[in-house]
């Protein structure tokens, strides 16, 4: 039943805009009348995989599956279309593997601290590392802070087009009740991504990558040698994304950019991000599968679901017959270890299937775009009309598809507004609760807050203290330092 | 000789024509005279993204299918959006009423409509209802409160904060209660599902919260080992209507009893009636219906389902194993009964704008215009 719940995994992970949710609603019927625990693989197993296979479509096509692979889309794709698809995909996949690896001893380690650590943090804390994720994606994706910031105010805007969180109030949507829930994330992430690469795809009249197609370049081994190579970064970046998934309510999105900020901070060339840097695909895979096993630990040790997906598991899991709880860790540490090993298995179960894929996946690379169009076109629009089955999300798609090609051509990066939109809601709840509960002493009586509020500063300002060092270097006649970041503000 | 083959043509298709007519003859007649689903597809749409309540639906339509003549094949559909009010606009205006769809209104949609809630576009009063599905909801006190249990109110440490999505019939019954009692206390909205409250009372941010019956059935366990404890339940409504203490919770007060006993000389007050209203209404909680102008034997047909489907002890066996609470169903009567009574209970000057029930209830400025 695990292989069954893998293979769906990785069918709804591969299509954009089905992602985890369908899977889920394809696969809990049937979980309803299995043994528990043969229910419980097969639901883990299904989640674990939908964010190893939505990499394919950031990596091939440019365009990320679900938010979780935004990160990985910005490096993936340059790579793909320099003809090294293969490398980034098979990167990703170890990645993943390791990962998971890294958050399981993670989890063993952490074992006598969880409950302190989970309950350490509250709403003002949960709202300090929602923005600690934009800054990160704001500054990163793209060549200039600035830009990218406002891009992100933008997706804050956006997120701000809903009933209002306390009083249930139209805000900005008037009466249209399709807006009520907020901006549909997939029509808006799909006609960003998509439509502008499709416009240019018929544009060029070519195929996605512009080499020519050389069937020995699989990826298998460059992959596994990139992961080696680059084993710290891993390890660090599989921490960040254990420890947000530790952390309830703030989902796969801050652990990727966390991660990609670390691989982008501890790079000798950080300008070399964006344009196909194997260490973009890295770590920002490491972290989305390190944070699962981290995720599952609050959802069934205290009933606290570390993301969305795993409020519905836990949904599930209760009805299966699992009760979360303290001994979960203690006296049922088998059955929660078997659940972590699932998700282990899982991820090394779906890179073989991948690998396997690989050189028929990398194919949609080299296919002639009046194939490619018509075909990218046609799934995306059926993806970002799936969850609402609304005519409103077809008007979206497209409106928002107009907007990617100016952005992609103007050189406003698109991922911190897909960012904004994702963590608006839940920056403007924590805001709102950290408000209401504690004034504004917030701000001064939570040292975690201050330790955040540190290192969120430090990533919009250590980046212009390096350019203005590299800058006072040039004026006295020595030659800049390439690899100094930011460099393009 | 020669063949006309036209003619034959002609002669052939009148048989095929009359056999076309005799078999598509009771469909078209709108299944009314002898209805049959067979190899028919029924949808039930979800108003909502929940699981649970999907999980519920999916184990039940199995059971209503049994009873439906032609066991049609079911299937669960969700339409989410508007607070729930997205699918029920939905059911109520877009879908045929041909017994192929069916679907459910959850509390905050009626509430929506009792008070003239912007988005309404449905009038229970018109639906073809077929039942009810009852839930009760517990309010619950953490370590922080600094409480021995319900009756020791008056002993909490500081001021009690109380955890909530929204202001709402919950959240005014706590403050009615807390009022009678004379505590310090104040709501905080804003919270997500359940376990974002738990988590805020585990770390001491908030001291109460609340969370359905069933939900706190299935994690009692868990939630006890965070110092989490029941403080008095919504209650049920009996035959006679008035609040009564679950018979599954037999230990825990209900807010009715709390507020009389804080407040003996309040009974028969306006606060004390919004409390019993709040009650009235949480029973609400899910009514199942059919798009209106459903042809009334249609809607016989599946009244007697749903009710036959509801009370097969094999479900409700079901049930309780898999959701930790019996399975609380009302016929179309009961559920009329009740829909009826908790929409003319919100029709008074208490609950319309300016009274103190709607500023309990509604934290905006928009909603509830007043009834025409």
């Amino acid at each position: 039943m695990m292989m069954v719940g893998i293979l769906v995994g990785m069918f709804v992970g591969l299509v954009p805009g089905l992602g985890g949710l369908v899977g889920f609603a394809l696969l809990i019927p049937f979980s309803l009348s299995m043994e528990p625990l043969v229910g419980l693989a097969f639901l883990l197993a299904m989640s674990a995989v939908t964010t190893q296979t939505d990499t394919i479509p950031a990596v091939i096509l440019g365009v990320p599956g679900t938010a979780a692979a935004m990160a990985t889309s910005l490096d993936g794709y340059p790579l793909a279309k320099k003809g090294q698809a293969g490398r980034a995909l098979c990167a990703s996949y170890y990645a993943s593997i390791f990962g998971t690896l890294v958050a399981t001893a993670l989890f063993l380690l952490f074992l006598p601290i969880l409950r302190a650590v989970i309950f350490a943090f509250g709403q003002p804390e949960f709202f300090m590392l929602v923005m600690l994720g934009l800054i990160l994606a704001g500054s990163l994706a793209g060549n200039s802070l600035s830009r990218g910031l406002i891009m992100a105010g933008f997706g804050l805007l956006l997120s701000t087009v809903t009933l209002e969180t306390s009083t249930g109030e139209p805000r900005f949507a008037g009466d249209i009740i399709y807006l009520w829930e907020g901006v549909p994330l997939l029509p808006v992430i799909l006609g960003i991504f998509a439509i502008p690469e499709v416009i240019d795809l018929a544009r060029r009249q070519s195929s996605i990558s512009k080499t020519s197609y050389d069937t020995r370049v699989s990826g298998l081994w460059w992959g596994l040698r990139d992961c080696l190579e680059n084993w710290w970064l891993i390890i660090k970046a599989s921490t960040l994304g254990t420890i947000a998934g530790f952390i309830p309510g703030l989902g796969g999105q801050v652990a990727e950019w966390m991660a990609y900020g670390t691989a982008v901070a501890s790079d000798e060339n950080p300008k070399s991000f964006g344009k196909g840097n194997i260490r973009g695909v890295i770590a920002p895979e490491a972290g989305t599968a390190a944070q699962k096993p981290g995720a599952l630990i609050p959802t069934i040790t205290f009933g606290i679901p570390g993301n969305g997906g795993m409020a519905i598991l836990l949904g599930v899991f209760m009805i299966l017959g699992l009760r979360p709880g303290p001994e979960m860790v203690t006296t049922k540490l088998d059955a929660t270890m078997m659940m972590v090993w699932v998700i282990v298995v899982a991820n090394i179960i779906a890179a073989i299937l991948a690998l396997f894929l690989q050189k028929w996946l990398i194919l949609l690379c080299y296919l002639r775009s009046t194939i490619m169009v018509p075909l990218v076109l046609g799934t995306m629009l059926v993806g970002a009309t799936m969850a609402n089955q609304s005519f409103g999300d077809v008007v979206l798609f497209f409106l928002f598809g107009v907007f990617g090609y100016v952005f992609k051509h103007a050189d406003w990066p698109r991922v911190p507004l897909i960012m904004g939109l994702i963590m608006g809601k839940l920056a403007e709840q924590y805001l709102f609760l950290s408000t209401n509960l504690h004034g504004f002493k917030w701000l001064t009586d939570r040292p975690i807050v201050w330790v955040i509020g540190a290192v969120t500063i430090a990533v919009v300002v250590v980046p212009a203290i390096k350019r203005y060092r590299k800058a006072n270097l040039a004026d006295d006649g020595q030659p800049a330092n390439q690899s100094v970041s930011g460099e393009d503000d | 000789m020669k063949i006309n083959i036209s003619l034959i043509s002609r002669l052939l298709l009148i048989p095929v024509f009359a056999l076309i007519a005799v078999v598509s003859w009771p469909s078209s007649s709108s299944m009314a005279a002898g209805v049959s689903f067979k190899g028919k597809t029924i949808t039930i749409w979800m108003p909502s993204k929940s699981v649970g309540i999907r999980l519920f639906l999916e184990m039940w339509s199995g059971y209503i299918s049994k009873n439906l003549p032609g066991n049609p094949k079911m299937i669960v559909k969700g339409k989410p959006g508007g607070g729930g009010l997205v699918g029920v606009n939905f059911l109520y205006n877009a879908v045929k009423p041909d017994g192929l769809a069916m679907g459910y209104a959850a509390t905050p949609a009626m509430i929506g409509y009792a008070t003239n809630a912007r988005g309404v576009k449905f009038d229970p009063n018109k639906m073809s209802v077929l039942g009810i599905q009852r839930q009760n909801w517990v309010a619950l006190y953490g370590k922080a409160a600094g409480i021995k249990g319900p009756f020791d109110v008056k002993n909490a440490s500081g001021e009690l904060t109380f955890a909530a999505r929204t202001k709402n019939h919950l959240t005014m019954a706590t403050t009615l209660v807390m009022d009678a009692a004379g505590v310090k206390f104040r709501v905080i909205e804003g919270f997500g599902p359940p376990s974002t409250m738990f988590q805020a009372m585990g770390s001491g941010e908030v001291k109460m919260a609340y969370t359905s019956l069933p939900g706190y059935v299935r994690v009692t366990d868990n939630l006890n080992s965070l110092q989490i404890y029941p403080f008095y339940q919504y209650g049920d409504i009996d035959d006679k209507g008035n609040v009564t203490r679950d018979k599954n919770f037999p230990n825990v007060p209900t807010a009715v009893e709390l507020y009389e006993k804080f407040n003996p000389k309040g009974i028969g007050s306006d606060d004390h009636k919004a409390v019993k209203t709040a009650v009235r209404i949480v029973a609400v909680n899910r009514t199942f219906w059919l798009p209106p102008k459903t042809d009334q034997k249609i809607v016989d047909i599946w009244r007697h389902a749903v009710e036959t489907a509801a009370n097969d002890p094999e479900l409700r066996s079901k049930y309780r194993k898999k959701f930790g609470a019996p399975f609380k169903f009302g016929n179309w009567k009961q559920a009329l009964k009740t829909i009826k009574s908790s929409i003319a209970a919100l029709d008074t000057p208490y609950f319309q704008p300016g009274g103190k029930g709607f500023k309990l209830m509604y934290r905006g400025k928009k909603k509830g215009k007043k009834k025409k």
